[in-house]
This record gives structure tokens, C-alpha cells and sequence, in this order.
């Protein structure tokens, strides 16, 4: 099944989670070190800037072998010609894979780009050779799901997922095979199926080096679960994709569940979160009630953003300062203590970006423009009125 | 709710893994699945990022309401509101504040971090606005930027707050035309201008001699992150601006390289990994783009065929050349330590 060893990648794996426990002081550093150099691991960049580096470096060659190849290629004529050289080109790509994975490259960039193109040139391939969008759909997704559990391939994951959407809904919208407005309701089913899919998978222990690819699917089954019944692409998505001009809300078919599942999948999220501790449902919780919140805002015009930006500002203030407030000395549980397991870096990263983007110090330069003020104007463009 | 994560139960299968292999030793699992009975679930990050994003939108928020109603409520009133909040802002952060210190300080309660920025933004907003206020509009808007980087930086010296060194630096880039922030540098129409770019080449400068005094002097020297990586950005798309725009490339490139081994040397000494990284694909690009000018300058229309056929070996050639730069980065950092 695996292109390369499985306890290398098992090991890497794991050496991640002692590297939490090591964060933790379970571990001593230099029980942590001993470990890392004795153990045989997988070549890998941690890094994803390097592995976004190496992945586009990856990138060039295969786009400059393939200008090579179409210098050497002029003389060829008609379509089953092309598709056999995207079949021959999407073979070479699998070839190249195989090796980079046994030479134990594992997730290291160029890898990626190895891994993508198989994908990318056999369902090229076959769309040309078949024109048929179910055929293209459907090679799209085999290809993904081979190469997610051959290379244990997070990306390949996430375009298997957003294939089978995409097949869902052309088979419903373009070929009928239901009436259209049960679109939403179906993604959902599908999204709670992926759900449990992924969650009976990943309690086999056997599966463990699967981790982020399970941790992926579960991001994006309650990303659908949410996104397939909110009322504003529920009501979107009906005009653009099926053609229903609904003047009135009403007229959407199950129009009373859209309202309700707006609010109710965050708070339900949020709920299960600090109920059993999963930190993919807090957070997918908090970005969701942000969506539904823009949802309502979208709709109904309650008051001016600038008082709306200041009350919702003063309110979440109040919100978040009780809880702290009440956390604070709480010792088990859910608690505001520090967990040193989190790497807390990544949110100095956006807070800076955040500051950086949002804070304009710049002097208005232009005599056109009296009224506005010299220095700490607020520029606002960043920050809509999501929250 | 059975249905629904079953992490413990899942983690401690993991430790189990872990014990099997001898990765940690009997007492270390039984400590950790002591911990796991625990249930620790902290959500400190996620409480103090909402803080942050309040602050933002309630700051944001009053802004816009200065801004539309400056002619109805009178600016001596906003000015003096303004100066109040800024004041009382203050107090709480001097008050609670452990004082200045060359080292790095914290506040008792991180919430008070937050109040610092509030408290900086409020003070930048009143510095502009009194300066528009008393009608100063035929001198010199930009002195206004000035003063409020000077006090941004004070504000981060004082309370020890990278988010307002971060202000700061910004404040003083705008001061001499400089438009460093994150959109207007992805959209790139910063470089254009031939003052600018030497504007942006001097004031990089001026940062890396702000790390070495700040060094030297034992000076919070856990800004030197900051401060460095806004100088590498900095310079390294001034000169290519440079090297895109006029007729001296080659002067652009030189000073390019010099920047790029000077970064090279501080990655490995602050074991910055991301500055590595850019120093690499900085240098990456700047190489690429003289190798350009240089086939450009043959004119070489005749072996075109042949070094498109050489292309995909080149780039075979870069990539097994990163993979031993950055084994040899890794090798450099764990010898340093």
C-alpha cells in the first residue's frame, strides 16, 4: 500500500508527538535528542515556507521538462495523441513519486509537486481522450484517494474531498439524478459521512501516520456540514448554480432548518469543543458563529457599522474578560493556564500581520482631501464587520 | 455523544506506541497518562486573539465615527476626549507596569499587553489629530508620522511590546515615504520611485545599525527579531525594485548579494529558519535575474533550443543544491547549540 517504509513515517510521526510531550517537560531535551538521532526517520521539511520553496522549485522542472518535450513534440496531431501524452507524462510523474518516496523523502516539497501532477495529467488524459465530465470527475477522485493512501498525501486528501463535492453536485444540477433543491441537504449527509468515515479510521491505532489527513477530512466535513446549510449559500447558490429567482426568502424550499442551522452548527460545535476537548471543533465553532453573524448582518441592517464595530468590539472585550476572569485559577478542565504542547508562535505571527495591515500610521499626503487627519487614521479595510 | 472525539482515549493509544518503541520509559508513560486524566484544555491562546481582535474592532470603529462627525462634534472636544482615554489608558499601564528594564519584562496579567497597544494606537491617533487640529496643514504632515513613531516606540520600550515596536517601525518607514505594510508590499507598487528605493535601502540600513547598538548595549534584545526581519524584507525588494526599474542593476545586485550574506550569517547565529529560507529564494531570484541579463547580453538567439533542453537540469541541479543547503543549516544550528 505505501510508496515508502511505514515506521519511517510511523517514527517521524511520532517523534513529533515526544517533541510535544519534550515542550511539556515529560521529556528531557536530551532524552528527546538521543532519540531523534538514533531513530531512522523520514526526510522532511516541518517547515512550510521550505516546503512551499521546494514544492514550487518542483514545479519548474517538471513544467520546463515538459517545454523540452514539446520542442520534440511539434510533429504531433489529434486528440488521442495528446491524451496518450498526458497518459505517458502522468506515468512519468507516478515513476518519479515512486522513487523519490523509496529514496524516503517524505513531505518534503518536491515530493508534492511529484504526487499533485499524477492527478493533474491522468485526468487531463482521460478528459481529452473522453470528454465526459463524469469520466474527468471520477478519474479526479480515484487518483486523489490512490495517491492520499499511497503517500500519505495531505493535499490529495483535500482535492479527493472537493472532487466528490464537485461530482455531487454536477450530477444533481447538470444530470438530475435528484430534484435540485435537495442539494444542501445531500453535501450535509455527505459531510456527516465523511465525518464518522475518518473518525472510525482513525480510532485503529495501525492508522496513526494517517493523522493529518484524518484531521483534514474532519476540518473540512464541518466546514461542508456548516457551509451546506447556511441560509446565505444555501440562498447564493440556488440563484447562481440552479437557477431559482427566489424574490422572497420564503420560497426556499426546508427555508425554516437554513435558520436555524446558521446559529445552531457553530453553538453546537462550540458546545462539543469544551465538551470533549477538541480543538478543531472550539475553533471551527468560533469561525462558523463569525459566518453565521456575517449571514445575519447580510440580511437585516440593524445599525451603523462604526456603532455596530464598537459595540460588537466592547461586547466580545466583556465576553472574553468574564471568562478569563472566571478561568483564571482553575486548574483542570478547561482552563486559561499555559499549554506549552501549542506552539503559541503562530499566533504572534497573525496578531503582527493583524497590527501590521490594520494600523495605518501613514500621513495623508493629498491637500484634496481636508478632512481627513495626519497619523493614526484607521484604514478599516482589513477588518469588515465579521465578528 | 460517544459519537464524538474520543481524544484521550486515542492519545494514550499513541503513548502506548510510543512506550512500545522505548521512546519513553515506563514512568514517563505512566506520568503522561496521569496528565491525560487531567483533561487540560486550555484555551488561553484563543481567549487573548479575541481580546486582540475587540481591540481592533472597537478602535477601528471609533475611528470611523471621528472621521464622519469631525465637523458636528467639534474637534476641541474630540481632542480632549481623546487626550482623556490616551491618559487614562496610560495611567493603568504605568501603573501596573513592573517599570523599564534593558531585559525583558511581562506584565503580571498578559491582559495588559493589550492595553498597552490600545493605548498606543489612541496616543498615535491623538498626535495626528492635534496636529491637523491646530491647523499646522501647510507645514509638514510627515512630522506628525514622526512623532507618532518616536512615541509608538517609546510606548514598546517602556512596556516591553512587540506589537507597538511593530507600530513603530511602520510610523518611521511612512516618515520617509516608506508604505511598509503587508498589502501595499504584495501589490508592490512601493519600488517605483528611484528616492524611494534609496529611502528603503538607507532606512534597512538604519534598522541593522539599530540591532547592533540595541546588541551591543544589551538593549531588549529580544526585538532584534522584529527589527531584523522588517530590515531583510526591506532591503532585499528595495534592490530589486532597483534592479527591475533603471540602468544600474548590477549596483542593485551587489548590494543585494551583501545583504543577502550578511542574513545568511545572522540566520545561522539566531537560528532563524524562515530568514534562511528568504535569504535562499532572495538570492535564488537575484541570481536567476543576472543570469538573465547575462544570456540577454550575449544574445544568444542561436543556442536558444539548447538551453531550453538544459533548463530542467538546472533546476534539477538548484533543487538537490537546496536539499544540501538546508541539511547544511540544520548541521550549523545544531552545532551552535
Amino acid at each position: 500500500m505505501l510508496a515508502s517504509n511505514f515506521n519511517n513515517i510511523q517514527n517521524h510521526f511520532l517523534i513529533e508527538e515526544l517533541e510535544k510531550l519534550e515542550h511539556l517537560d515529560f521529556v528531557s531535551k536530551q532524552q528527546f535528542e538521543e532519540v531523534k538521532k538514533t531513530t531512522v526517520s523520514t526526510k522532511t521539511n516541518s517547515n512550510l515556507l521550505v516546503r512551499f520553496a521546494f514544492f514550487l522549485l518542483g514545479n519548474f522542472v517538471i513544467s520546463s521538462v515538459m517545454g523540452v518535450c514539446g520542442l520534440f513534440l511539434t510533429m504531433m496531431e489529434g486528440q488521442d495523441a495528446f491524451a496518450f501524452a498526458f497518459l505517458l507524462a502522468g506515468i512519468a510523474s507516478l515513476l518519479v513519486a515512486e522513487v523519490v518516496s523509496k529514496k524516503n523523502f517524505f513531505a518534503y516539497g518536491f515530493d508534492d509537486s511529484f504526487i499533485l501532477s499524477i492527478t493533474l495529467f491522468v485526468t487531463l488524459a482521460v478528459g481529452i481522450a473522453t470528454e465526459s465530465v463524469n469520466a474527468i470527475l471520477i478519474t479526479f477522485i480515484a487518483c486523489n484517494v490512490f495517491c492520499t493512501i499511497r503517500y500519505v498525501h495531505v493535499a490529495s486528501a483535500f482535492f479527493a474531498v472537493f472532487g466528490l463535492i464537485g461530482w455531487i453536485g454536477y450530477s444533481i444540477i447538470e444530470d438530475h439524478i435528484l430534484p435540485s433543491y435537495y442539494l444542501p441537504i445531500v453535501v450535509f449527509l455527505i459531510a456527516v459521512g465523511l465525518y464518522f468515515l475518518q473518525h472510525l479510521l482513525n480510532k485503529n491505532v495501525q492508522n496513526f501516520i494517517y493523522g493529518n489527513v484524518f484531521q483534514l477530512v474532519k476540518i473540512m466535513s464541518l466546514f461542508l456540514a456548516y457551509a451546506s446549510l447556511n441560509y446565505f449559500v444555501v440562498l447564493e447558490m440556488s440563484e447562481l448554480l440552479l437557477n431559482m429567482n427566489l424574490m422572497s426568502t420564503d420560497d426556499l424550499p426546508f427555508s425554516s432548518l437554513f435558520y436555524f442551522a446558521t446559529f445552531g452548527i457553530p453553538i453546537l460545535y462550540i458546545f462539543v469543543g469544551l465538551k470533549k476537548k477538541d480543538r478543531t471543533f472550539f475553533w471551527m465553532g468560533l469561525l462558523t458563529f463569525a459566518a453565521g453573524y456575517a449571514t445575519i448582518r447580510n440580511y437585516y441592517y440593524i445599525v451603523e457599522p462604526e456603532i455596530e464595530l464598537m459595540v460588537v468590539g466592547l461586547l466580545l472585550f466583556g465576553i472574553v474578560y468574564f471568562c478569563i476572569h472566571k478561568l483564571q485559577n482553575k486548574a483542570d478542565g478547561i482552563t486559561f493556564k499555559e499549554d506549552k504542547s501549542i506552539n503559541p508562535m503562530a499566533f504572534d505571527v497573525v496578531k503582527a500581520i493583524l497590527v501590521n495591515a490594520n494600523v495605518n500610521t501613514d500621513a495623508p499626503t493629498s491637500e484634496q482631501s481636508p478632512m481627513e487627519f495626519g497619523g493614526g487614521g484607521f484604514s478599516g479595510g482589513g477588518s469588515g464587520g465579521n465578528f | 455523544m460517544f459519537i464524538f472525539g474520543q481524544i484521550q482515549f486515542y492519545m494514550n493509544k499513541v503513548f502506548d506506541l510510543l512506550l512500545s518503541k522505548n521512546f519513553i520509559s515506563k514512568d514517563q508513560h505512566q506520568a503522561v497518562a496521569e496528565y491525560q486524566k487531567l483533561q487540560l484544555f486550555s484555551i488561553r491562546n484563543e481567549l487573548l486573539f479575541l481580546i486582540y481582535i475587540s481591540i481592533l474592532l472597537f478602535t477601528t470603529g471609533v475611528g470611523v465615527i471621528i472621521y464622519k462627525n469631525i465637523d458636528t462634534i467639534g474637534h476641541t472636544i474630540l481632542l480632549v476626549l481623546l487626550a482623556i482615554a490616551t491618559a487614562t489608558s496610560f495611567y493603568f499601564c504605568h501603573k501596573k507596569g513592573k517599570g523599564f528594564s534593558k531585559g525583558e519584562v511581562n506584565f503580571e496579567n498578559p491582559l495588559y499587553n493589550y492595553l498597552v497597544l490600545f493605548t498606543t494606537i489612541l496616543l498615535c491617533t491623538f498626535i495626528g489629530y492635534f496636529q491637523y487640529n491646530l491647523n499646522f496643514q501647510d507645514s509638514n504632515y510627515s512630522l506628525a508620522t514622526l512623532i507618532s513613531g518616536i512615541a509608538a516606540l517609546a510606548m514598546a520600550y517602556y512596556f516591553d511590546n512587540k506589537s507597538a515596536l511593530t507600530i513603530g517601525i511602520t510610523a518611521l518607514g511612512s516618515f520617509i515615504g516608506l508604505s511598509i505594510q503587508v498589502q501595499t508590499l504584495m501589490e508592490n507598487d512601493n519600488f517605483d520611485d528611484p528616492r524611494l528605493i534609496f529611502a528603503g535601502l538607507v532606512f534597512g540600513g538604519l534598522l541593522i545599525v539599530w540591532q547592533i547598538l540595541s546588541e551591543k548595549y544589551a538593549m531588549k534584545t529580544h526585538f532584534s527579531f522584529v527589527i531584523l526581519t522588517f530590515a531583510l524584507h526591506l532591503l532585499a525588494l528595495s534592490c530589486f525594485g532597483g534592479c527591475f526599474q533603471y540602468d544600474f542593476w548590477i549596483i542593485y545586485l551587489a548590494i543585494l548579494g551583501a545583504v543577502l550574506y550578511y542574513f545568511y550569517k545572522k540566520s545561522i547565529e539566531f537560528k532563524a529558519m524562515s530568514w534562511y529560507v528568504f535569504t535562499l529564494i532572495y538570492g535564488y531570484f537575484g541570481f536567476n535575474f543576472l543570469m538573465f541579463k547575462i544570456l540577454d547580453a550575449l544574445s544568444l538567439d542561436a543556442f536558444f533550443e539548447f538551453i531550453s533542453i538544459l533548463s530542467p537540469f538546472y533546476f534539477i541541479g538548484s533543487i538537490i543544491l537546496f536539499i544540501k543547503l538546508i541539511k547544511d543549516f540544520k548541521k550549523k544550528i545544531n552545532v551552535s547549540q
